[in-house]
C-alpha cells in the first residue's frame, strides 16, 4: 500500500491507526463500546478489508456513519430496487436528494416538480419541537440542493394514545411536534398543502413524523448533488451556520433502538432549527442561481443532512468519479472539536457548493457581504474548505495533520445486507398473481362477514366514529400552519381530500398532493396496507380531478434484525410496488405504465427497549397535476338537491375499520381493491372533473361511505343534508354505512346527471345512484322498508372536536 | 413620468415580499423589493410596503428587533413626507413597535400582541370577514365605508392592544380604525371566531392620523386573485377584495 | 405557598443572542444578558417536597434533552452559573417581564387534568432575565433596555426582582 504516490495517492494518515486487526474480540467489542460505535465487530474488520489497512479512529468513525442504517440503507436498498420508478415524465428518479417529474412548459420552458419525503423520527420522540422543526428544515435543504424553489409541504404523523398510559407524553409530544412544524415551516413561508394524523398504542413511544416537501424548477436549470463535468480543481465551499457538535451521531442514533431508561441530557443529541437563517440563506441561494444561470457556471450544490459534511462531500465526489480533500481547519465552527466531529456533525442549516474557482469570490460575497450571514447568526458565513481532487480518496486534514485517507468510493458505497426475513403474504395472494376475477368471487362470498349483530343507535355509534382522531377534522392542526403563504393556494387543507395550488401565476396548471397510510390495515396484513396506502393516495388525487402522476413513499418500520418485522418491511415493499404497477399513469393507461416512485425515504428501528414495534407504517404521498385548478373538485356539498352518486361496487368490509374500533369488534375481512376498478374509477373522476360535471366530490375510506357523506354536509359552505336509499346495495344498513371498501361518492346537478353516467358507463365504473342533498341537517336513510335518520347537528360537534380532544 | 415605483422592504426572516412585489406590478405600479442593509437604496421612492413573515423570527416580540433597525428611520422620514406606507402583518407589528403607527406622538403607543384565541394557542391561519370602516386612507379609498369582505389572517401577535387612555376613543372618532373583524354580515361581534385574537374593539388595520401610513394584520396580497379565495377558484384571475389595497395606493399616488 | 423556577437552554439561546446584538446597536451599554423561562406555582403548602420533584418531570415545562431548571429560592444554586441569582463579575440585574395577566390556565390545566397532578392552584408564566451591566447607572441601563427592547408597556409588564452585586467570576 505505500507504492509509487501520485497526489494525495495511497499515503498513510498522519492519525495514529487503530489496530483492529490485531485485536481480539473481546477487545474489539470494548473498544468499540468505549468509542461509542455502533460498528458491530464484523464491520469494523471489513473496514479493514476495504480500505486495505488499519483505520484512524476518524476514518472508524467515518464507517460507523455510513454503514449505519439511516445513511447506508443497507437492510432495504435491495428491496427498494423492486419500486417502479421509470416513467417518460420522469427527469430524474431516485438516487439524488430528491426526485423530479415533468409537469408541463410555461412561459416556453419545461418545468419539472421537485418531490422529496422524508422522515425525523427519533429526534421527535426525544426533543419533538426541535426534532420535528429539522426534520422540516432538512428536507427543505432536499428540494433546494436540486436548484429549485420550495413550494409546499406536507405532514404525515403518527401518535401514541392520547388516553391510554401514556397520554401525558403522548400529548405533549403531538403538541410539540405540530409547534415544531409551524415553527420551521411558517417563518420560511412555505405554505401546507396536507397531511394526516393517526393515534395508536403502538407509537406510544415512537412517534412518526414524516414529511414531505415539493419545489419547482425549470428542467434545463436543474442543478446536481455531485461535482460537475470537467470539476478537478473546483473549490469546496460550505455555507451556513457555524458547526457545532449538535446531533452527533444522529445517523447512528436513528440506528439505535431508544431505550427509555437513558434519556441523556447531552446537549448533542438535539439538532437546533434556526428557520429565521434558513430563511435568508435561501434568498443568498436563489441570488447565487441567478448568477450561476446567467453565466451558465458548471456547478455542484448539495445540502448537509446525516453525516455532515463528510456525507455530503464524499458523496458529491464519488458520484461523479472524483476525490476530495478537505482541510476541516477551515470550516467555520462555533467551538473546538476534534476534527472527526467537525466533519460528522449535523449542525443544521447547511450546504456544500462545488464551484470553479473562478466563482468563489462571487459566491462568497453574495452570502457574505449582500445577505450579511455573519450578522443574521453567529458565525455563520460561506467558507472555501476544500477542493476536488482527480484522485479518487477522500482526504480529510487540519492543521498540516492528515487524520483521512481512504478510497472515496469506499466511504460512499456503503454495506448492503440480506436480512432474514419471514413474509405474511403468500405469494400467490399477491396483485401481480392473481387475476381481479379471481378476487371478485371470493369477495362475493363474504356476505357472512355480516354476522355480527346491528347496533342499537345508530347514532350513538354514528357519532364515536366521526370523533376518532383520525377521521375527525384535522383543523386544529392546520390552522396551525400557514396554508396562504406564497399566494398560490387553490384548495387548502381541509376542503378536499388533496390540497391544491397553483404553480405560476399566469397558468391555470394545478398541483395535487394526498399523503395516506392506515397503520390499522398494516397491523392486520403490511402487504394490503401498502397495497391500500397506494390505492387511498390515488384516489385522494383523483378526487380533486388531478391526474395522479407520481409517488413518494417513506418506509417506516421496526427492527431489520428481526426476521418477523424485516417480514413487515419486505410485504410493505411489495405491496407498494404491485399496487404502484396496477395502476396506470392516466395519459399512457394503453402503455400500461406504472405511475413511479420518484423519491422515498426509509426509517427502520422504530421499536421501544421493551421490543414491541410501531404498526407497519409505508407512507405514501401522491402527487397529481391538473390541467386548470379553476375545475378542482372540492368535498363540501354545492346545492340542494343535486343528486349523489355512489361509484364502486360497495362489499362489507370491516376488519380494522373505524366501526369495528367504535364497536369493539374484530375480525372480518380488509378492504382489499379490485384494481381494474380503482383504475377505471379514477379514470373516470379525472374526465367527469375535467367536463365540470360533479359540483362535489369525496372518497370513501376510514369511516365508510356515511362518513365520506357526513364530511360532504360539514364542509358544504350552505346548510345542507342528504336523503339516501341504499336499498339497491342490498346489504344491512349498517354494513352498507360503515364499511371501509373503497370508492367515491360525487354530487351532480339534475342537468348533468346524464352525462355523469354517461361518463361512468363510458369508464366502465359500476355505481349506484343513491339519492340527494336536501335542505335538512340531517342525512336520512332508508333501506327498503326500513328507515332511519341520523341528525347532523351531533355529528358536526364530534367531528369538529375529536382532534380538538385527543390534543388538549 | 413612468410607473410609480415602490420599495417593498424585506427584514431578514419576511417571506412575503415576492407575492407583494408580484400585487404591486399587478396594478401598475413597479417593486423593487430592497433588503434592510442596502440603506442607499431605500430612500427616493414613490411609497413603500412592509411585508409579511417573520422578521428576526419574531425574537424578544414580533416586529420589534426590525423596528430597531436603521432603516426604519429612513422610512420614517419618507413617511413624514406624505408618501404612503403599508405594513402588512410583521410589517404592521415593525409600524406599531416604531410608533410609526398610529404615530400621534413618537412614542410607541400600542402593541400587537399574543392572540387571545381558545382554539388554537399561538399561530393562527384562517379566512376573517372584514369590515371596511374608514375609507379617508391612502390604501382603502377604493372601498365603498361599510362593506363586508374576506382575507386571510396568519399570526401569532396579532392582538391590538393599548394601555393609553382615550387611544382606542381617538382613533374610532377620527377615522383612523380601517379595517375590524366581523361575522359574514359585518357585525363586530367580541367573541371568537368572529374576533380572531381579542383585539380591541375588533381592530384589524390602523392608519395614521394623515391616512398616509397604515397597518393592516389581514394579507391581501393573499386575497388578490379570486382564485385564492376559498371556495371560489373557479372564478380564477377575477380581482379578489385584496386587490382595491394596492390600487387605492396607486391612486393616491396618481392625485399629486 | 409560591415556589419559583427558571428554566433555561442546553442549547444557544437565540432570542438572548439577537437581544443582546439589538441592545448593542441601539448603543445599550449592557455586558451580557441571559434569559430563562419563568414559571411560578402557587401550590398546598404540604405538597412542597413532591410538588418540587413533579414538577420538574412534566415535559412541557422541562425536557431534559434541552432544558435545564432551577428553582429560584434555591440557596446553594448560587454556585450555579446557570442560576438566575449566580454572582458575576459585574452586578446584574434580575427582572422579570410578565403579560398584564400572567395567569397560564392552559399550563394549569395540562397539570391537573392531563396530568392529574394535584397540589396546584394558580401557575403564572413570564420570561426572566439576568441584564449585567457596568458598575455605574446600571439601573438607569437596565431600564433603557426594557424600554427600547425587552417589554412593550401596552400588554405586559416587567419587576426588577433585585440586584446582584458584582465581584464574583
Amino acid at each position: 500500500m505505500n507504492g509509487k504516490i501520485k497526489g494525495v495517492g495511497v499515503k498513510l494518515p498522519d492519525e495514529e491507526l487503530v489496530p483492529i486487526k490485531e485485536m481480539d474480540e473481546k477487545e474489539l467489542a470494548e473498544f468499540l463500546r468505549g468509542k461509542s460505535i455502533s460498528l458491530s465487530k464484523e464491520e469494523a474488520r471489513l473496514v479493514c478489508k476495504k480500505i486495505g489497512r488499519n483505520p484512524t479512529l476518524t476514518e472508524l468513525h467515518i464507517f460507523n456513519i455510513q454503514w449505519s442504517e439511516h445513511t447506508s440503507y443497507k437492510s432495504s436498498r435491495k428491496w427498494l430496487r423492486i419500486l417502479p420508478t421509470e416513467s417518460p415524465n420522469v427527469i430524474l428518479g431516485p438516487g439524488e436528494d430528491s426526485g423530479i417529474f415533468r409537469i408541463g412548459k410555461f412561459n416556453g420552458k419545461s418545468y419539472g416538480l421537485v418531490v422529496s419525503h422524508e422522515s425525523h423520527n427519533h429526534p421527535s420522540q426525544v426533543v419533538p419541537y426541535e426534532g420535528a422543526a429539522t426534520g422540516v428544515g432538512g428536507i427543505i435543504r432536499d428540494i433546494v440542493c436540486m436548484g429549485a424553489e420550495v413550494i409546499a409541504t406536507a405532514d404525515p404523523l403518527r401518535f401514541g394514545n392520547p388516553d391510554g398510559e401514556m397520554k401525558g407524553s403522548v400529548r405533549y409530544v403531538a403538541n410539540a411536534v405540530i409547534d415544531g412544524i409551524a415553527g420551521y415551516g411558517n417563518p420560511l413561508g412555505i405554505p401546507n398543502l396536507g397531511g394526516d394524523v393517526y393515534f395508536s398504542d403502538s407509537f406510544n413511544d415512537n412517534c412518526l413524523v414524516n414529511v414531505v416537501a415539493l419545489g419547482i424548477v425549470a428542467e434545463d436549470e436543474i442543478i446536481h448533488s455531485r461535482v460537475p463535468e470537467g470539476g478537478e480543481g473546483f473549490e469546496v465551499i460550505l455555507v451556513g451556520k457555524a458547526t457545532d457538535n449538535s446531533g452527533f451521531g444522529g445517523a447512528s442514533f436513528a440506528s439505535l433502538i431508544l431505550d427509555d431508561t437513558k434519556r441523556e441530557s447531552d446537549k448533542g443529541a438535539v439538532q437546533v432549527p434556526d428557520p429565521f437563517l434558513k430563511n435568508v440563506i435561501l434568498r443568498a441561494t436563489y441570488r447565487v442561481f441567478e448568477e450561476v444561470r446567467k453565466a451558465n457556471i458548471p456547478v455542484g450544490f448539495k445540502d448537509l443532512g446525516a453525516g455532515g459534511i463528510m456525507c455530503a462531500s464524499s458523496e458529491m465526489a464519488s458520484s461523479a468519479g472524483y476525490g476530495m480533500d478537505i482541510d476541516i481547519g477551515k470550516v467555520h465552527v462555533s467551538m473546538e472539536m476534534p476534527p472527526f466531529i467537525t466533519a460528522c456533525s449535523e449542525t443544521q442549516e447547511r450546504f456544500l457548493w462545488v464551484v470553479p474557482r473562478s466563482f468563489s469570490q462571487t459566491l462568497l460575497r453574495i452570502y457574505n457581504e449582500d445577505f450579511a450571514l455573519s450578522t443574521i447568526a453567529e458565525g455563520a458565513r460561506a467558507s472555501v474548505i476544500g477542493r476536488v481532487i482527480k484522485e479518487k480518496r477522500y482526504v480529510l486534514r487540519q492543521g498540516g495533520k492528515v487524520y483521512c485517507n481512504v478510497p472515496v468510493d469506499e466511504v460512499t458505497s456503503g454495506i448492503t445486507y440480506e436480512r432474514e426475513f419471514i413474509p405474511k403474504i403468500k405469494e400467490e395472494e399477491r396483485i401481480i398473481n392473481r387475476k381481479d376475477e379471481e378476487r371478485e368471487e371470493e369477495q362475493n362470498n363474504w356476505q357472512a362477514q355480516c354476522e355480527f349483530e346491528e347496533p342499537d343507535d345508530y347514532n350513538e355509534i354514528f357519532l364515536k366514529v366521526l370523533a376518532l382522531p383520525h377521521i375527525a377534522s384535522k383543523e386544529r392542526i392546520y390552522k396551525h400552519y400557514d396554508t396562504e403563504v406564497k399566494g398560490l393556494a387553490v384548495i387548502r387543507p381541509g376542503e378536499a381530500d388533496a390540497g391544491v395550488m397553483a404553480v405560476f401565476n399566469n397558468s391555470k396548471t394545478g398541483i395535487a398532493l394526498s399523503v395516506d397510510s392506515n397503520p390499522f390495515y398494516s397491523r392486520e396484513s403490511p402487504y394490503w396496507g401498502a397495497v391500500l396506502s397506494v390505492t387511498e393516495a390515488v384516489r385522494n388525487v383523483a378526487a380533486t380531478g388531478a391526474v395522479p402522476s407520481a409517488f413518494t413513499d417513506c418506509l417506516n418500520y421496526g427492527n431489520p434484525e428481526k426476521p418477523e418485522q424485516m417480514g413487515q418491511f419486505v410485504d410493505g415493499v411489495r405491496g407498494l410496488s404491485d399496487a404502484a404497477r396496477s395502476i396506470y399513469y392516466p395519459p399512457l393507461k394503453d402503455k400500461k405504465q406504472p405511475i413511479p416512485f420518484v423519491s422515498g425515504n426509509v426509517s427502520f428501528y422504530n421499536e421501544s427497549s421493551s421490543g414491541s414495534a410501531i404498526e407497519p407504517s409505508p407512507i405514501v404521498a401522491c402527487i397529481g397535476v391538473i390541467n386548470d385548478y379553476s375545475k378542482a373538485l372540492t368535498t363540501g356539498f354545492k346545492k340542494r338537491g343535486s343528486r349523489i352518486i355512489l361509484l364502486g361496487r360497495r362489499k362489507p368490509e370491516f376488519r380494522a375499520s373505524a366501526y369495528f374500533h367504535a364497536r369493539g369488534l374484530k375480525g372480518g375481512v380488509l378492504p382489499l381493491p379490485n384494481m381494474s376498478s380503482v383504475r377505471n374509477e379514477v379514470y373516470a373522476m379525472i374526465e367527469l372533473a375535467d367536463n365540470k360535471i360533479p359540483l362535489a366530490s369525496h372518497d370513501i375510506s376510514d369511516g365508510g361511505m356515511i362518513t365520506a357523506l357526513a364530511e360532504m354536509c360539514f364542509l358544504a359552505c350552505i346548510p345542507v343534508g342528504a336523503e339516501i336509499d341504499i336499498t339497491g346495495l342490498k346489504m344491512r344498513t349498517d354494513c352498507a354505512l360503515f364499511s371501509e371498501t373503497q370508492g367515491f361518492i360525487i354530487e351532480v346537478a339534475e342537468e348533468n346527471y346524464n352525462a355523469a353516467i354517461s361518463t361512468l358507463k363510458k369508464n366502465k365504473v359500476e355505481y349506484f345512484d343513491i339519492g340527494r342533498t336536501t335542505g335538512e341537517q340531517a342525512i336520512s336513510i332508508k333501506n327498503g322498508d326500513k328507515r332511519m335518520t341520523l341528525a347532523l347537528a351531533d355529528g358536526s360537534d364530534a367531528w369538529r372536536n375529536g382532534v380538538v380532544k385527543a390534543l388538549k | 413620468m413612468g410607473n410609480k415605483r415602490i420599495a417593498v422592504i424585506y427584514f431578514p426572516g419576511m417571506n412575503c415580499e415576492n407575492e407583494t412585489a408580484h400585487a404591486i406590478r399587478a396594478v401598475g405600479m413597479s417593486a423593487d423589493i430592497i433588503r434592510w442593509n442596502m440603506l442607499d437604496e431605500v430612500a427616493g421612492h414613490d411609497g413603500y410596503v412592509l411585508p409579511g413573515g417573520w422578521s428576526y423570527e419574531d425574537r424578544v416580540r414580533a416586529g420589534v428587533v426590525a423596528a430597531r433597525d436603521p432603516v426604519v428611520s429612513i422610512i420614517k422620514e419618507e413617511a413624514e413626507e406624505g408618501k404612503p406606507i403599508l405594513g402588512i402583518c410583521n410589517g404592521a407589528q415593525i409600524l406599531v413597535e416604531s410608533g410609526m403607527i398610529p404615530g400621534i406622538s413618537s412614542n410607541v403607543q400600542a402593541a400587537l400582541a399574543p392572540n387571545i384565541n381558545p382554539f388554537i394557542r399561538g399561530y393562527y391561519c384562517t379566512w376573517v370577514h372584514l369590515r371596511i370602516s374608514s375609507v379617508s386612507n391612502a390604501f382603502t379609498s377604493l372601498y365603498k365605508k361599510g362593506e363586508v369582505v374576506r382575507m386571510p389572517i396568519a399570526h401569532g401577535e396579532g392582538r391590538f392592544t393599548t394601555t393609553e387612555e382615550g387611544l382606542v376613543d381617538y382613533l374610532e372618532e377620527k377615522g383612523m380604525i380601517s379595517m375590524k373583524y366581523t361575522d359574514k354580515n359585518g357585525h363586530t361581534l367580541s367573541s371568537f371566531p368572529f374576533n380572531p385574537n381579542g383585539a380591541l374593539n375588533n381592530i384589524a388595520a390602523v392608519s395614521n392620523e394623515e391616512g398616509n401610513v397604515m397597518a393592516m394584520m389581514p394579507h391581501p396580497e393573499r386575497a388578490f386573485y379570486m382564485r385564492q379565495v376559498p371556495c371560489s377558484h373557479k372564478e380564477g384571475l377575477s380581482p379578489a377584495p385584496g386587490r382595491r389595497i394596492f390600487e387605492s395606493m396607486k391612486k393616491s399616488l396618481e392625485k399629486d | 405557598m409560591l415556589i419559583e423556577l427558571a428554566v433555561g437552554l442546553k442549547v444557544p439561546d437565540n432570542v438572548e443572542i439577537t437581544a443582546l446584538r439589538t441592545l448593542r446597536a441601539l448603543s445599550i451599554n449592557v455586558a451580557s444578558l441571559k434569559r430563562w423561562e419563568y414559571y411560578s406555582f402557587e401550590i398546598d403548602e404540604n405538597m412542597e417536597e413532591q410538588l418540587r420533584e413533579t414538577l420538574l418531570s412534566v415535559d412541557v415545562i422541562v425536557n431534559a434533552n434541552k432544558n435545564y431548571a432551577l428553582w429560584i429560592d434555591n440557596e446553594q444554586a448560587d454556585m450555579d452559573k446557570n442560576h438566575p441569582r449566580y454572582m458575576g463579575r459585574l452586578p446584574s440585574f434580575l427582572v422579570l417581564v410578565e403579560e398584564q395577566d400572567p395567569a397560564d390556565e392552559h399550563l394549569l390545566r395540562i397539570i391537573s387534568e392531563r396530568l392529574l397532578i394535584g397540589g396546584v392552584k394558580h401557575v403564572e408564566r413570564g420570561t426572566l432575565w439576568r441584564i449585567s451591566t457596568p458598575e455605574k447607572e446600571g439601573e438607569g441601563i437596565v431600564r433603557q433596555a426594557l424600554e427600547q427592547l425587552l417589554f412593550n408597556r401596552h400588554y405586559q409588564k416587567y419587576k426588577i426582582l433585585g440586584k446582584i452585586r458584582g465581584g464574583g467570576e
